[in-house]
C-alpha cells in the first residue's frame, strides 16, 4: 500500500470519528425555534397511558411553540436513573419527584427550582388543593406541583363481608375480630402483596396512626421521636402477630402487586390496605370488580378518631439547572397538566384524585365508591400523614422496607427492625 | 510467486470448514462407523426437551388467550392466538426498541471486530513491543465488574458527549468487547502458520497488506464467530443501557421490556411471555443461523483450543 | 517488478541504525511493526479512557463519602470498616460465596456431562441437541428473570402448578418468598443458562479426544462411567480450570437476575454483592460505600482471573 493511500485512509478515519462525535454532541439540538423540553415520567401500572395522552395533547395544543419529549420507566428503574438523568446531558426539565423526604433529597441537591413565581403567575395558588400545596412547601418555598391527591384506606369485598355477617369495623379490635372470623371461614383476611416491598408500609403507618394519632407519627418524621419508641415497635408487633395468626394471603413477600388482583377476583381474600389506585388496578383485570369494591377508613383504637392518610402524588418538579426559557416551557406544560382538561384525562385513566379543585368529579364517570372516597377526603380536617416511603429519605425508607419484609416473614423481631431503622437514621 | 499462487497455497493448508485451525493429526477425526443407539438418542432427546421446558412453556403461553391460561396453564395452544403479540408490539413500542437494540448490537459488534482484528494479529505475531504484556493488559477488562465502572464511565462518557446518544453506547460496547474478541482472534491467528506471512512479506507486502491480503480472507469463520457472539452479548446487556441512555427513544429491548412486570401489563400472562419472546427473537434467529460458529468460536478462543 | 520498490524501502529501514547498535538488537527491532503500533494507539487510548480510568476513579471514590450531588468528603478507609459491621453486607457477601460455590460446580458439572453425552457416537442428532442446550445462553438474564418469575410464582406459577397437577403438591414451596430458598431458586436460573455455555466450552476438548481411546477401553471391558472418569475427565482438566475461573468472575458480578426477580428480597435474603453495590450507589446514594464494595468485588475477581490469565497467556506452544 502506498504512503498516499495510507494517509488518505487515516484522514478518512479521523474525519469520520470526529464527524460521528460531533453528531453525537449535537444530537440534542432543536430546530426552528420550538422549545423542546424533556419530561421524565414514572410508570406505575395505572394511568400510564393517560400520562402519555396528556403529553400528546399538550404537544398538539402548543405545536410550533413547545414540544415535550417524554421518557417513562418503571418505579425501581426510575430511582436508578434519577441521579444520572439529573446530572447528565439532556437532563429532564420537568420530572416526577415524589413528596416528603425523597423530594427533600432532590431539593437539597439543588435540582428543584422554587416555583412560587409560577404558582402566583399561573394561578396554581387558587386552583390546587391546599394540603397539596402545603406539602409542596419546604422552608417557606414551594418546590413541586402536586397533580394528584391520593389516600389509602382499607379496601374490602362487601359481598364477602355480607356473607360472613361482618359489619364494617370501627375499631382496631373489631377489625381483628373480623379477621379472625374470616380466617375461620377459610378466607384470607388481608391480601398483602409485599414483593416490591412497598405495600406493608401502608399497614404499618396506618396502625401507628390508628393507635396513637397522627401527631406521634409526624414527630418521628420530624426527627423528634425514635423508631425504637414503644408506639412504633408495637406497630411492627401487630404486623408480626397478624402474620403468625395467618391473616395474610399466601406468602406476602412473594406476591407482587400485580398478582394481588388474582386472589381478589377469585374471592380468596377479603381486605387490602392500599392506596386509592387499587380499584383502577382491579378494573384492569376484572372490570366488574370495581362495581363491587368498597372501602372503609382504617379504624382507630377504641376511643380515638381515625385519620385517613392523604398525600400529594404525581408531583412534578422543574429542573433548577435548566435555563429560563426551558423552565418557562416546563411551567407551561405543568400548567396544562393541572388544567381541568388534563386532570380529567388523568382521573379517567385511574390516577386519582385530581389536585385541581375545579374539576367536577361527577363528570368523570368514576365508580361510586371513588366519589364517596373523594368526598371523605375533602371532609377530613386536621392533620394527616404520609407513608414511610414518601415521608423519609431513601436510605431510611429502604432500611424500613427491608426490615419490615423480615418482620412479615417472622425472621426479624419488631425490636430488631426498630433498631435497624434507628441505626440508619442515626448515621445520616 | 503470484498473489493468487500464495492464496491457493494457503487454502490448501487451512481447512475451510472450521473456524479453528487444529494442530497435527487431530485435524479431523476419521468418520467412525455409525453406532447409533436408539435408546441413548431418545433418552438424550427427552432430557434436552425437559431441560428446555421453561422456555417452551413461555412460548406456549404467549400463544394462548388469558382464559385458556387460567384454566389450563400447561396445555398446548390449539389454535394459537396472536393477540398478545400484537399488544406487546404496540404498547411497548417494540419497533423502536428492536431498532435501538439492532443499532447497539450490530454497531458495537462491527466496531469491536474492526478494532480488535488488527491488534490481535500484531499481538499474536509479537510484532509490537511487549506483546504478551499488552495482551494481559487487555485481558484485565474481562474481569471488571460492570457496576464498578458504571458511574465514572457515565461521567467520562458525558464529558466527551457520548452519554445519551446511542452512538456513545455503541462505541463503549465496542471497546468493552475488546478483551473477549482479542482472546478469540489471537488464538485463531496463532494457528495460522507464520510461513504465510513471511512469503507475503518477501513479496513486498507491508503489515497492513499481510493483514488484508493474507489473514483476512482466511478469517471468515473467526470474524463471523466474534460478530455473532458480540452481537448476542450486546443485545442482552442491561446495566450499561439503563444507566447510560437517558431517554426512552434510545432504549434497547432489555430496558424497554421491564414494564411488563407492572400491573397494567401483568394482568394477563401471555403479554409478558410474548413481549419477552419478541425481544429475544433476533438473537434466537441469529443463533440458529450461525450456531456453528458460536459454539466453535467459544471453545477455540476461550479455552485456547 | 512490483516487489522492488517496497523491498528496497525495507532494506533501508534495516540499514539505518548506527554501527554501535548490536546486530541482535537490530534484528529484534526489525521485527517491530510501526503499523502495528499505530493500530494499537486508538484502541489502547479508548480502553484506558473507558475501562482503566473508571476503575481507578471508583477505587478513589471508595475513600470518600458522597451522595452524587454534594462534593465528596474524605473518609479514608471508613467505608471498608463499615462493610465489616454492616449486617446487609455480610449477608450479601455470604450469599455471593454460596452462589459462587454453586455456580462453580453445578453448571460446570452439568455442562461437562452434556458435552460428554452429546459427543458420544451413540447419540443421533448430537449437533442439534447441543445447539438446543446452548439456547438459553443466547437470552438475556433480564428475559430469563422475568420468565422464571412467572414460573416461580408461589400462587399462580408453573412450578407449583405442575407439582400440584402431578400429585406432588406437598413439595410446593414459596420459591421466591422463603428466605431460605430464594437464593437457590435464583441460582438455579443462572445454572440453567450457564450449563449450556459450559457445555460449549468443554466441547472442543472432548472432541479432540481420539475415539480410539474409548474403543480400546471398551474392548478392555470398561463401562461408560469408567470411560468417563478415566479418559474424559483427565483430558478436560485444563479446560475445566478455565471454565471455573470464567464462571467465578461472572458470578461475582451477578446482578441482572436479582434485580429483575426479587430486588434482593425478602430482606436481603437474595442479595448478592453485585446487587448490593447497586443498591448502595443508586438507591441509597451512598456512592463512596458502593465504590468500596465494587473494589471488593474487583479484588475477588482478580484472584480468580489471575489463574485464567496465566493459563491462557502462557500458551507458548500456540505461537510458534
Amino acid at each position: 500500500m502506498t504512503a498516499k493511500k495510507r494517509v488518505r485512509i487515516a484522514a478518512l478515519a479521523v474525519a469520520s470519528t470526529v464527524g460521528a462525535l460531533l453528531a453525537a454532541c449535537t444530537s440534542g439540538a432543536s430546530s426552528s425555534g420550538v422549545v423542546e423540553i424533556n419530561y421524565s415520567a414514572r410508570l406505575t401500572g395505572v394511568g400510564d397511558d393517560a400520562d402519555a395522552a396528556i403529553v400528546e395533547a399538550f404537544n398538539r395544543k402548543f405545536e410550533g411553540t413547545y414540544h415535550v419529549n417524554r421518557t417513562a420507566i418503571d418505579d425501581e428503574t426510575y430511582k436508578t436513573k434519577q441521579i444520572t438523568q439529573l446530572t447528565g446531558a439532556d437532563a429532564p426539565d420537568v420530572f416526577y419527584s415524589w413528596a416528603g423526604g425523597r423530594a427533600k433529597d432532590i431539593i437539597d441537591a439543588g435540582f428543584a427550582a422554587p416555583l412560587d413565581g409560577y404558582y402566583s403567575q399561573r394561578g396554581w395558588n387558587e386552583e390546587l388543593n391546599a394540603l397539596g400545596q402545603s406539602l409542596a412547601t419546604f422552608d417557606g418555598k414551594k418546590y413541586f406541583v402536586p397533580t394528584m391527591m391520593s389516600s389509602s384506606a382499607v379496601w374490602y369485598q362487601p359481598d364477602i363481608f355480607a356473607k360472613e355477617g361482618i359489619a364494617i369495623p370501627t375499631t382496631i379490635e373489631e377489625l381483628e375480630a373480623a379477621a379472625a372470623k374470616l380466617k375461620a371461614s377459610g378466607i384470607a383476611p388481608f391480601i398483602l402483596s409485599n414483593k416490591e416491598k412497598w405495600e406493608a408500609q401502608f399497614y404499618w403507618t396506618q396502625i401507628v396512626v390508628a393507635q396513637n394519632g397522627p401527631a406521634v407519627y409526624n414527630n418521628l418524621v420530624a426527627g423528634k421521636a425514635k423508631w425504637t419508641d414503644a408506639p412504633f415497635v408495637a406497630a411492627w408487633q401487630k404486623l408480626a402477630d397478624w402474620s403468625k395468626a395467618g391473616y395474610y394471603y399466601g406468602s406476602p413477600n412473594s406476591i407482587g402487586y400485580a398478582d394481588s388482583t388474582i386472589p381478589w377476583t377469585k374471592g380468596e381474600g377479603a381486605m387490602d390496605v392500599q392506596g386509592n389506585w387499587f380499584p383502577s388496578t382491579l378494573a384492569g383485570s376484572d372490570s366488574a370488580a370495581t362495581a363491587k369494591i368498597d372501602y372503609f377508613p382504617f379504624p382507630a383504637a377504641s376511643g380515638k378518631q381515625s385519620t385517613m392518610e392523604i398525600y400529594a402524588e404525581n408531583t412534578l418538579m422543574i429542573n433548577a439547572k435548566s435555563d429560563k426559557q426551558h423552565q418557562d416551557a416546563a411551567a407551561a406544560f405543568v400548567d396544562y397538566y393541572v388544567s381541568v382538561e388534563a386532570q380529567a384525562m388523568l382521573a379517567k385513566g385511574g390516577r386519582l384524585f385530581p389536585s385541581n379543585i375545579n374539576v367536577d368529579l361527577t363528570t368523570l364517570e368514576l365508580p361510586k365508591v371513588m366519589l364517596k372516597l373523594a368526598g371523605f377526603m375533602n371532609s377530613q380536617t386536621g392533620d394527616t400523614f404520609m407513608h414511610v416511603d414518601l415521608a423519609f429519605t431513601a436510605k431510611i425508607a429502604n432500611e424500613f422496607l427491608d426490615a419490615t419484609q423480615g418482620v412479615i416473614n417472622n425472621t426479624v423481631t419488631p425490636a430488631e427492625a426498630a433498631k435497624r431503622v434507628q441505626d440508619v437514621t442515626d448515621q445520616q | 510467486m503470484t498473489r493468487s499462487g500464495v492464496v491457493s497455497e494457503i487454502r490448501s493448508v487451512v481447512p475451510e470448514t472450521t473456524g479453528v485451525v487444529l494442530r497435527g493429526k487431530q485435524a479431523s477425526r476419521p468418520r467412525a462407523r455409525r453406532r447409533y443407539s436408539i435408546t441413548a438418542s431418545v433418552a438424550a432427546g427427552i432430557v434436552v426437551l425437559l431441560w428446555l421446558y421453561p422456555f417452551w412453556l413461555s412460548l406456549q403461553t404467549s400463544f394462548k388467550s388469558d382464559a385458556d391460561i387460567r384454566e389450563s396453564p400447561f396445555s398446548l395452544p390449539l389454535p394459537p392466538t396472536f393477540g398478545a403479540y400484537v399488544r406487546a408490539w404496540t404498547t411497548l413500542d417494540m419497533p423502536t426498541l428492536l431498532g435501538n437494540s439492532l443499532v447497539l448490537a450490530a454497531g458495537g459488534a462491527l466496531i469491536n471486530v474492526a478494532v480488535t482484528f488488527p491488534i490481535a494479529f500484531f499481538i499474536a505475531r509479537r510484532r509490537v513491543p511487549f506483546a504478551d504484556a499488552v495482551f494481559v493488559f487487555f485481558l484485565v477488562g474481562l474481569m471488571v465488574p460492570q457496576q464498578m465502572v458504571i458511574l465514572p464511565l457515565y461521567r467520562i462518557a458525558e464529558s466527551i458527549g457520548l452519554a445519551g446518544p446511542l452512538l456513545g453506547l455503541v462505541l463503549i460496547h465496542g471497546v468493552y468487547g475488546i478483551p473477549f474478541s482479542l482472546l478469540i482472534f489471537r488464538g485463531f491467528f496463532a494457528g495460522i502458520p507464520r510461513s504465510l506471512d513471511e512469503s507475503a512479506r518477501l513479496d513486498g507486502c507491508s503489515d497492513t497488506g499481510v493483514l488484508l491480503r493474507i489473514i483476512a480472507p482466511l478469517s471468515g469463520p473467526a470474524v463471523a464467530t466474534v460478530l455473532v457472539l458480540q452481537f448476542i452479548n450486546i443485545w442482552n446487556e442491561f446495566l450499561f443501557a439503563v444507566v447510560l441512555l437517558n431517554n426512552s427513544p434510545n432504549w434497547p429491548v432489555t430496558v424497554g421490556v421491564l414494564p411488563v412486570q407492572l400491573s397494567q401489563y401483568f394482568v394477563s400472562w401471555n403479554l409478558p411471555a410474548a413481549a419477552l419472546l419478541v425481544a429475544q427473537l433476533p438473537t434466537l434467529v441469529l443463533y440458529v443461523v450461525a450456531q456453528r460458529w458460536v459454539v466453535r468460536g467459544l471453545t477455540a478462543g476461550a479455552v485456547g483450543g | 517488478m512490483a516487489g522492488s520498490v517496497n523491498g528496497s524501502r525495507r532494506l533501508r529501514l534495516v540499514r539505518r541504525p548506527s554501527a554501535r547498535v548490536s546486530l541482535a538488537k537490530r534484528a529484534w527491532k526489525a521485527q517491530w511493526s510501526w503499523q502495528g503500533m499505530l493500530y494499537l494507539i486508538v484502541p489502547t487510548i479508548a480502553y484506558i479512557a473507558l475501562i482503566i480510568v473508571p476503575i481507578v476513579m471508583t477505587a478513589r471514590l471508595s475513600l470518600y463519602k458522597t451522595n452524587g450531588f454534594k462534593t465528596p468528603e474524605w473518609v479514608g478507609f471508613d467505608n471498608y470498616t463499615r462493610m465489616v459491621g454492616d449486617r446487609a453486607f455480610r449477608k450479601a457477601f455470604v450469599n455471593t460465596l454460596i452462589w459462587t460455590a454453586i455456580t462453580m460446580t453445578v453448571p460446570v458439572a452439568i455442562g461437562l456431562v452434556y458435552a460428554a453425552v452429546l459427543n458420544s457416537p451413540m447419540v443421533r442428532g448430537r449437533a442439534l441437541l447441543r445447539a438446543l442446550i446452548f439456547l438459553p445462553s443466547t437470552m438475556s438474564l433480564v428475559t430469563l428473570g422475568i420468565m422464571f418469575s412467572l414460573v416461580y410464582n408461589s400462587s399462580f406459577g408453573a412450578l407449583n402448578g405442575a407439582l400440584n397437577k402431578i400429585g406432588l403438591g406437598f413439595l410446593t414451596q414459596d420459591w421466591l418468598g422463603d428466605p431460605n430458598l430464594v437464593l437457590y431458586s435464583l441460582v438455579a436460573v443462572f445454572a440453567w443458562q450457564f450449563s449450556g455455555l459450559c457445555m460449549a466450552l468443554f466441547n472442543a476438548s472432548i472432541q479432540q479426544i481420539p475415539e480410539e481411546l474409548y474403543e480400546a477401553a471398551q474392548v478392555d471391558g470398561a463401562n461408560g462411567l469408567q470411560r468417563f472418569f478415566h479418559i474424559t475427565l483427565p483430558r478436560v482438566r485444563p479446560a475445566m480450570v478455565v471454565v471455573i475461573a470464567l464462571t467465578v468472575v461472572q458470578s461475582l458480578r451477578s446482578f441482572d437476575l436479582v434485580y429483575v426477580m426479587t430486588k434482593g428480597g425478602p430482606d436481603n435474603a437474595s442479595a448478592l454483592l453485585g446487587f448490593f453495590m447497586y443498591v448502595q450507589t443508586f438507591v441509597n446514594r451512598n456512592q463512596g460505600y458502593g465504590a468500596a464494595i465494587a473494589v471488593v468485588i474487583l479484588l475477588l475477581s482478580l484472584v480468580f482471573a489471575i489463574v485464567y490469565v496465566r493459563r491462557v497467556a502462557t500458551r507458548e506452544a500456540f505461537d510458534e
